[in-house]
């Protein structure tokens, strides 16, 4: 049944590479070719943006949402389940899981919505240029006390997470190295705040304060010079830890689960050959996230690894709205819906830590279990649906 | 509409997912108990329920936790 087949193999794609599809959307794919998707993925230009003012004017409050839940994760949700560019906002999620911050500490679902929108934009750009960008964002500065990072008082977690769960990986640089890497971003912090009353809350913006920042020479893993931070991330993305580590970040998300982050430095991969695959494209396109997710999308191995990987909340959650249908309106209600996510153990734009969630097996619990089955089978169990009813009527 | 039409159906058109034996062992077990599913007159709309049911059984499987 080769037809049957390659739908199989487009519904495999578009749970990967976005949160499934319809039937009638996988036959229509099908007919246009697997590799043409996987362009029309690649390039969200092509498809139109999210009607954001519809958006608003349901919701007015997800604008601005400020600290409290649930406004920013309806905000997100209302993106993630509308995106006719699902593979834009797959590579949001997945750097929101790499880059994760929280509102736990920022208090600020608009500055995180911001960082949401600078994943959204550069998520499938160049690896070293978003680096640079979220080295700059005032809302990771503040999530990992980078305004605290003074010349004369260094303050090593940005740097440290940086190098061990942005780049790098436990076990590819020394403490000596985490030292002088927060050397290096010495001064790098934001515009000191505006009080929030009267007017409410204002932007934060990025600043650099050269009299704050430490100009002597530094020592970086072997290199020798008067570091600034970019120099420091030039560095970093020459080494090849980086492009295993980040690649295998991109095979865990999209391909097969991977064992938790902490213990890579003593699981090898699944697959060595695909991730060195990934690493080589990576290299050679000069850290381009395109090429290495073209790479992915096209090879046997990405193809071959069918139902390897255990949905996320939010792949079930947003995958069972676009499915059942009827949500493309942020009506009343939005707000609840938009928080079952956490229920099943994934707060978004509140990871539980700078690690990210745990993903794979450690989705399931006998709580999170009952969470994701009740919701699925509450929306798929209505018949009236339009994605239900489409199917009864086939 | 046999209970294993209407069971594979139904996986076809949330997937296609693939499950274990077993697996769809017990979802054509429950299929069973509705009997032939036909949307002629006077039946359509417990035949609509039933196709509903199914796919709260498939989403419930442990086969469907995975992407």
């Amino acid at each position: 049944m080769p037809y049957q087949d390659d739908i199989a193999l487009m519904a495999h794609l578009m749970r990967r590479a976005g949160f499934g599809a319809t039937r009638d959307e996988l036959e229509t794919r099908v007919a246009k070719g697997y590799e043409a998707t996987v362009e029309e993925l690649l390039h969200p230009e092509t498809q139109p943006p999210v009607d954001a003012y519809a958006l608003l004017r349901y919701q007015p409050a997800s604008l601005l949402p400020g600290g409290q839940p649930p406004m920013g994760n309806v905000h997100w949700l209302y993106y993630l389940v509308n995106t006719q560019r699902p593979l834009e906002e797959k590579m949001a999620l997945f750097w929101h899981h790499v880059f994760a911050t929280g509102n736990s500490k920022v208090d600020n679902y608009d500055q995180l919505l911001e960082q949401i929108e600078l994943l959204r934009q550069d998520g499938m750009g160049n690896y070293r240029e978003l680096l640079s960008k979220i080295s700059t964002n005032p809302t990771m500065m503040f999530w990992l006390d980078n305004n605290q990072n003074h010349g004369t008082a260094v303050n090593e977690n940005w740097g440290r997470e940086l190098l061990e769960l942005f780049s790098l990986g436990a076990g590819n640089y020394t403490e000596t190295d985490v030292r002088e890497c927060s050397r290096a971003f010495t001064g790098w912090t934001f515009e000191t705040k505006i009080p929030r009353l009267p007017y409410g809350r204002f932007p934060w913006k990025f600043e650099y304060r050269p009299e704050d920042h430490d100009d002597g020479e530094k020592v970086f893993l072997g290199h020798k010079g008067k570091f600034n931070g970019e120099d420091i991330l030039d560095i970093i993305v020459q080494q090849p830890a980086c492009g295993r580590f980040i690649c295998r970040h991109l095979y865990n998300f999209f391909v097969a689960d991977e064992p938790q982050v902490p213990a890579w430095p003593i699981e090898s991969p699944r697959d060595q050959k695909a991730i060195d695959e990934m690493v080589g494209v990576f290299r050679d396109s000069k850290f381009e996230m395109k090429a290495v997710l073209r790479h992915m999308f096209n090879a046997d191995w990405f193809k071959n690894a069918r139902f390897q990987h255990v949905k996320s909340p939010a792949e079930v959650v947003v995958s069972t709205l676009r499915f059942v249908g009827g949500y493309e309106i942020p009506k009343p209600g939005y707000g609840e819906l938009s928080m079952n996510t956490a229920y099943m153990g994934q707060d978004l734009l509140n990871p539980p830590s700078v690690e990210g969630w745990h993903t794979g097996k450690e989705w399931i619990n006998s709580g999170s279990l009952m969470a994701r089955i009740n919701f699925m089978a509450e929306k798929i169990g209505d018949i009236s649906a339009p994605g239900v009813a489409g199917i009864i009527s086939r | 509409m046999s209970p294993e039409q209407l069971v594979d159906g139904c996986l076809d058109y949330l997937g296609p997912i693939e499950v274990s034996t077993d697996t769809r062992q017990q979802l054509v077990s429950q299929a069973n108990e509705w009997g032939q599913i036909s949307w002629d007159n006077g039946s359509a709309s417990a035949s609509d329920q039933h196709v509903g049911q199914m796919l709260q059984l498939i989403v419930a499987t442990r086969e469907y936790q995975f992407a």
